[in-house]
C-alpha cells in the first residue's frame, strides 16, 4: 500500500469520468485518454507522493495531460531524409449537411496539432486567457494567438465560419466538471 | 450563420465517451517511475530471457491472424547481442514477440519493419530500454541499429508496427558493408507494468540483400520501375502537380491498392524523381514512408525540390517529374523486392531560390497555402523565409516569420504581437525553435529561443 492510495482511490471515484473526458477533448480517442490520464496520474505521483487533496492533484493531472499531449509532436521520426507518416482512414466530411453533429466538429478536431488542439481546448472550454494559456504551454501569448488562428481556420475548413467571440474573460472561479 | 465553437466543444466534453480508469496499474506506474527517481529500477530475480526465430511466413496474413510461432530450439541469450557476437539461436517467449519484416527499402541503407506482440496479460513498458535491429551475415552480427520500437508501453495482448533503417556500415571497421546476403533481427526488453519481471525478445532472421546503390531507379538511366509482384497486389496511382506561381510547388499524389485484402499492413515509400531533357533520372526528392492497412488510401503533397545525384539541392531549370510508390506487405511472401508503380506528371521548372517563400496576409478562416510550405521545405540548405500575417478575432495583425536555412536547427519562428490591441502588457516579440520539423507546416519540438 503507498502513501498515495486512498488519494487514488478517491480522485478515481470522484473524478476519474472529468479526466476521461477532457482526455478525449484532447486526444480523440478513448483509448488515448485513458493511457493520457493514467500515465498523468502515475507522473504526479511519483513527483508528489505525499498530495492529498483531490482538488489539486486534479489540477496537476490537467497539467500534465496538456504537457505529454502538446510534447507527443517531439517524438516524430527523423529517420534521415525520410519521413514517416500515417495514414489516416480516408474521411470525407460532409461540410454541407444540415445537422452539425459531434462526429464533425471531431473531424474538425483531428485537423488541429497537438498545440492547436491544446489550445482551442484551453480556450474555449478551458475559458482561460491568452496570457493563461501562454503559460501554461510554456510559449509566448504571440504564439498562442497564431496558434488559435491557425485551429480556426483549419477547423473552418470542416465547420464553416467559426464564431470566436474573443475578449476580455474574467474568471471568477472554475468549479470542476 | 457561424458555427458555435464553444458550445459545441463543451456539449462534447459532457457527451464525451468514458472509460474506466484501472487504479492497479497506475498505482504500479507511480511506484516505478518513484523507484527510478530514488535510485533506478530493480529487476527481479526472475528474468525470463528468451527469443523467436520466426522466418518469413509463406502466406498472407492479416493483424488479426499471424502466423504459427515455431518451437523453441536454442540457448537462452543473457544480453542483447553486440557486434561481432555469433547470433544466438531464438527461443519463443510467452509474453513478448518480436518479428521482422520487410518494409520499404530506402535508397541508403536496409529497412525492414518490426512487429512487437504483447502476449501476456499486463501492458509491457518497451520505452526503459530501445530496441536493436541488427544485420546478421555467415551468423556473426556486422552492423547495429537502436532505436525506440513502438509508442512507449505495448498494451496487453497489443501490437506496435514500426519501420526501422540500419545503416550499412560494418560496425567494427566503419566501412560500408559490401554487397551481399544478410539477415535482419531486432532485439527488445521490456517490463511488465507493475511487476518485476523482464521479458527480453529476439526475432527475425529475415532475408535482405545488399545491392550497389539500394536506389530503386539508378541516377543517369531512364526511371525503370521494379515489376510489380503479383503477390503483392496492384496500386492505383494517380497525381498532379500544383503550382500556383507563388514561390514553392507541390506533387499532390494518391494511391490506393488493389487485390489486398483491406487488412493487411502495407509498408509504401513514395518519392518523385526527376529527369533531364533525355529522361534519365538526375534527381529525388525527400521520401515518405508511410505504414498504412491496404483499404486505406495514402494522400500525400510532396515538394518539388530534392536533391540531385551527388547530394546537393536539385540546381534551377527544367526537369521532367515521375512519381513513384513502392510497396511491401507485411507479412506476405518474401519476394525478390518491392512491387513498384510510377506515374508521369510532366514537366515542371525548378526556380532559381530567391531567400523568400513570400509575405501573406490570411484572413479570418484562411490557411497559409501548402506551396508555400513546400517552399520553405525546399529552402532547408539555401535559406529561405515566409512572413505570414494571421488575424486575431479583432482583427489584429500578428506577424510571423519562419525562417530555414543552413544555420537554423529544423525552422525558426519569430512572432510579433506588438499590433495586438489585446495582447496585454507582455506582448511583444518572441522567437521559438524547431527542431524536430520534418515539414514547416507542422512545427515540432518548439521552445524558447
Amino acid at each position: 500500500m503507498h502513501t498515495w492510495s486512498s488519494t487514488l482511490d478517491a480522485l478515481v471515484r470522484e473524478r476519474g469520468p472529468a479526466l476521461t473526458r477532457y482526455g478525449y477533448l484532447l486526444t480523440g480517442s478513448t483509448a488515448d485518454a485513458q493511457d493520457l490520464v493514467q500515465e498523468a496520474v502515475a507522473r504526479v505521483l511519483a513527483r508528489k507522493p505525499r498530495l492529498r487533496d483531490v482538488v489539486t492533484l486534479e489540477s496537476y493531472v490537467r497539467r500534465v495531460m496538456l504537457t505529454m499531449v502538446v510534447d507527443e509532436g517531439r517524438r516524430a521520426q527523423r529517420w534521415r531524409r525520410v519521413r514517416h507518416l500515417v495514414a489516416t482512414p480516408d474521411e470525407v466530411p460532409d461540410a454541407a449537411a444540415e445537422v452539425v453533429g459531434a462526429s464533425l466538429l471531431e473531424t474538425a478536431l483531428a485537423t488541429l496539432s497537438p498545440r492547436q488542439r491544446a489550445c482551442t481546448v484551453l480556450r474555449y472550454v478551458e475559458d482561460l486567457s491568452g496570457r493563461e494559456i501562454a503559460d501554461a504551454l510554456g510559449v509566448s501569448e504571440g504564439a498562442v494567438k497564431r496558434y488559435l488562428s491557425e485551429a480556426n481556420a483549419r477547423m473552418s475548413a470542416v465547420l464553416g465560419p467559426v464564431d470566436d467571440q474573443e475578449g476580455e474573460h474574467v474568471v471568477i472561479g472554475r468549479n470542476p466538471r | 450563420m457561424t458555427y458555435d465553437l464553444r458550445r459545441s466543444l463543451r456539449a462534447l466534453e459532457q457527451d464525451a465517451p468514458t472509460v474506466a480508469l484501472d487504479v492497479h496499474r497506475i498505482d504500479a506506474r507511480a511506484a516505478q517511475r518513484r523507484r527510478r527517481r530514488v535510485g533506478g529500477t530493480t529487476v527481479g530475480a526472475v528474468a525470463v530471457v528468451a527469443a523467436v526465430a520466426l522466418a518469413v511466413p509463406h502466406a498472407s496474413w492479416t493483424t488479426s491472424a499471424p502466423p504459427a510461432q515455431p518451437a523453441p530450439t536454442g540457448v537462452v541469450p543473457t544480453g542483447a547481442p553486440t557486434c561481432g557476437d555469433v547470433m544466438p539461436a531464438t527461443v519463443a517467449d510467452e509474453d513478448l514477440v518480436v518479428s521482422v519484416f520487410h518494409d520499404a527499402t530506402p535508397s541508403w541503407g536496409v529497412g525492414a519493419a518490426v512487429l512487437l506482440e504483447g502476449r501476456g496479460e499486463a501492458a509491457l513498458d518497451v520505452a526503459a530500454t530501445p530496441g536493436a535491429v541488427y544485420l546478421v551475415q555467415d551468423g556473426r552480427v556486422v552492423a547495429v541499429g537502436s532505436q525506440p520500437f513502438g509508442d512507449g508501453e505495448l498494451a496487453a495482448r497489443g501490437r506496435s508496427l514500426t519501420s526501422v533503417g540500419i545503416d550499412p556500415v560494418d560496425c567494427g571497421t566503419g566501412q560500408l558493408l559490401p554487397d551481399g546476403d544478410y539477415r535482419v533481427y531486432a532485439y527488445q526488453r521490456a517490463v511488465a507494468s507493475g511487476m518485476e519481471t523482464e521479458h527480453v525478445a529476439l526475432g527475425g532472421g529475415l532475408p535482405v540483400r545488399l545491392a550497389d546503390g539500394q536506389e530503386d531507379l539508378g541516377c543517369g538511366a531512364p526511371v525503370a520501375v521494379p515489376a510489380t509482384v503479383p503477390e503483392s497486389g496492384a496500386v492505383d496511382l494517380t497525381g498532379v502537380i500544383v503550382d500556383d506561381g507563388t514561390p514553392g510547388a507541390v506533387a499532390r499524389l494518391s494511391a490506393s491498392w488493389q487485390d489486398v485484402p483491406g487488412s493487411t499492413l502495407v509498408s509504401a515509400r513514395t518519392t518523385l524523381a526527376f529527369t533531364d531533357a533525355d529522361g534519365a533520372v538526375v534527381g529525388y526528392a525527400d521520401p515518405y514512408v508511410t505504414t498504412t492497412t491496404a483499404g486505406t488510401s495514402v494522400e500525400l503533397e510532396l515538394p518539388l525540390a530534392g536533391l540531385d545525384c551527388g547530394g546537393v539541392a536539385l540546381p534551377a531549370g527544367d526537369y521532367g517529374v515521375v512519381g513513384l510508390v513502392t510497396w511491401y506487405l507485411t507479412g506476405a511472401p518474401a519476394p525478390e523486392g518491392p512491387s513498384a508503380s510510377s506515374v508521369d506528371l510532366g514537366r515542371h521548372a525548378v526556380p532559381e531560390p530567391t531567400g523568400t517563400c513570400g509575405e501573406i496576409v490570411l484572413g479570418q478562416g484562411e490557411q497559409v497555402p501548402a506551396t508555400a510550405w513546400a517552399c520553405l521545405d525546399a529552402a532547408t540548405g539555401t535559406g529561405a523565409t515566409l512572413v505570414v500575417t494571421f488575424p486575431t478575432t479583432e482583427g489584429d495583425p500578428i506577424v510571423t516569420t519562419y525562417r530555414v536555412g543552413p544555420d537554423v536547427d529544423g525552422l525558426e519562428i519569430t512572432t510579433d504581437a506588438t499590433q495586438d490591441r489585446f495582447g496585454g502588457p507582455d506582448a511583444g516579440i518572441s522567437t521559438e525553435t524547431c527542431p524536430d520539423t520534418v515539414t514547416a507546416a507542422e512545427p515540432l519540438g518548439c521552445r524558447p529561443a
